[in-house]
């Protein structure tokens, strides 16, 4: 309860010094004014530019961190992560074929569509691998087998680039960002991140019951076909809105968890709450952070994130070494 | 009352038959052992019973809903397996995942937690203890289900003597009581001793069925087990012993 609610005031603490973090120089108390009456340059600011990108980093986080301690628990491995499964990769190819073909110009918000239908394509071809009923096993390699297509085609469109700036635009966005994000983002973001949550929030039991093996959660009555295809559809859902509209952010999925884990005593249901809190908090740190760091020079927040996460894990794995020996 | 009923149950992997057309009843009040060699088909025969292999034939518990299984048996796989760090009292607590209806829960976790001896572990970490132990903590889940009938697939096996003993007479007590016990091991002493009923599978056909006296015979484990054992009668029950192991193979 305590770390619930520890998570809660830092993040609304995050929300409100991401507000007032950007070029326009605006005090707190002016910033916060003109969000609700401005109508001037700041509050343009405010409502288009800053508002929609603090409530982006929520969304992105949240779900990167509900999936992450989902997939972990349902896998009972806690180096498991959204991308695990291949939905990321699959939604950035989606983006990148978008960019490449023009669709993302030509057609309105054309980007995040064809990166959602990616990620929905790779769960059909994911289940059509793994089969419904196949076990979690069979989901890690089926999803790596996804993975390593994606990210072959990924390679394969910026091989067969047009132009340099077609290039360099697809690097960029698959470094992922939160840069000049609006509220139509948001629009197409919230929902599918929202029925993602409620679907993995249906399973808590179920992984629960999975902590003993999948022969005991079934004779707890739990339907292991049901739990996998809530869970597969859910992280496709909120992870392939989130890839959608910022790009591919590691590390979050992984690490968030990972982190939460022991303060919660580990049990996969208590921590799935505390895991979106707690990535919704990081996300939106390190938005905070990218723009504080280098403020002219438009450093990526994947990139940033991955600078952060990868030591972190990289400690994470030396500490449960040295726990198991 | 009958709790369990197998009828013309058979598994195949591939041609091969590993359970073969076997037929058989657990009711209340009895403990059953099933016995049988390395490869008779022990733990298959189980998971069949409980619905989650496939399988040809019928069991009165694979037939139930989904929904119902969880109050009607109990599953200790062999594998002991607890995969977060989580408290005993947590970890015997997901027995009661889904509540007896009409029951305090927490009465029936705490009665699991006394008769496996676990009252002084409730706040230890499930993962942090011995492997003897875990298998402790897993039996009392089990328990905590509350169901009249209990699968356990070797249950007993890397235990120390002492706590095979009040294993074995804690299943007894609790047959005794009313529930329907099933479990595989591989100490025909100790089956002979506590168990009701001794099931003896011989590569995946019902070898034998019956009171320990009756199946527990020389001829019978020379022909399904290839040894001869030591046989007495005391107090506490029977005596069988494995002393000797025959040359000729069958």
């Amino acid at each position: 309860m305590n770390l619930k609610l520890t998570l809660l005031i830092l993040l609304i603490a995050l929300f409100f010094l991401s507000l007032s973090t950007g070029h326009t120089k605006a005090s707190f108390s002016q910033g916060i004014t003109a969000l609700y009456y401005g109508d001037g340059p700041l509050g343009t600011v405010m409502r288009q530019i800053r508002l929609p990108r603090a409530i982006l980093a929520m969304l992105v986080g949240a779900s990167l961190g509900v999936c992450g301690a989902a997939l972990q628990g349902y896998l009972r491995n806690p180096l498991a992560e959204p991308g695990l499964i291949g939905v990321s990769g699959s939604a950035a190819l989606g983006a990148v074929i978008s960019l490449q073909t023009g669709f993302a110009t030509y057609v309105w918000m054309g980007l995040p569509i064809a990166a959602f239908s990616f990620a929905t394509l790779a769960v059909l071809l994911l289940l059509l691998l793994a089969g419904p009923r196949g076990s979690s096993l069979t989901l890690i390699l089926a999803g790596i087998a996804v993975s390593a297509l994606a990210g072959a085609f990924t390679s394969l469109a910026l091989n067969l680039s047009p132009n340099p700036y077609a290039t360099s635009e697809i690097v960029f966005w698959l470094m992922g960002s939160l840069a000049d994000r609006s509220f139509e983002h948001v629009w197409l973001a919230l929902p599918f991140c929202v029925i993602g949550w409620l679907m993995i929030g249906s399973i808590g039991k179920a992984l629960d019951a999975l902590t003993l093996g999948e022969d005991v959660a079934s004779s707890l009555s739990i339907s292991l076909t049901k739990t996998k295809l809530l869970l597969v559809f859910g992280v496709a859902s909120s992870v392939g809105a989130a890839t959608a509209v910022c790009g591919a952010i590691g590390f979050v999925g992984l690490v968030v968890p990972h982190l939460l884990r022991p303060l919660v005593k580990g049990k996969p249901s208590t921590l799935l709450l505390v895991s979106g809190l707690g990535g919704a908090v990081m996300v939106l740190a390190a938005d905070i952070a990218v723009r504080v760091i280098l403020p002219d020079r438009d450093l990526k927040l994947g990139v940033l994130m991955a600078i952060i996460g990868a030591p972190l894990f990289l400690h994470l794995i030396y500490k449960t070494r040295s726990a198991l020996q | 009352m009958t709790l369990l009923t197998l009828k013309n149950l058979s598994v195949r992997r591939g041609q091969c038959p590993v359970v073969d057309n076997v037929s058989l009843e657990i009711r209340s009040h009895e403990l059953v052992g099933l016995v049988g060699p390395n490869g008779a088909g022990k733990t298959t025969l189980l998971k069949a019973a409980l619905g989650l292999i496939e399988h040809s034939g019928d069991s009165s518990l694979a037939a139930l809903p989904l929904n119902e299984r969880s109050s009607t048996a109990a599953w200790m796989p062999q594998e002991r397996e607890i995969n977060w760090p989580i408290s005993v009292l947590e970890t015997v607590a997901l027995g009661q995942l889904l509540p007896t209806k009409n029951l305090d829960k927490n009465e029936i976790i705490n009665d699991a937690l006394d008769r496996t001896g676990l009252i002084n572990y409730r706040d230890r970490i499930s993962t942090e203890l011995s492997g003897g132990e875990q298998a402790r903590v897993l039996l009392a889940r089990a328990l905590a289900q509350n169901t009249p009938l209990i699968l356990a697939d070797e249950p007993i096996a890397g235990l120390d003597p002492a706590t095979q003993l009040t294993t074995m007479k804690m299943f007894a007590d609790m047959a005794k009581e009313g529930k329907g016990i099933l479990i595989s091991l591989h100490d025909l002493n100790l089956a002979a001793t506590f168990c009701t009923k001794i099931i003896m599978l011989d590569r995946g056909r019902l070898y034998a069925i019956g009171d320990p006296a009756q199946t527990m015979t020389n001829e019978n484990l020379e022909k399904v087990f290839n040894i001869r054992a030591y046989h007495a009668r005391t107090d506490n029950g029977i005596i069988c012993q494995p002393i000797e192991v025959l040359s000729h193979s069958n």
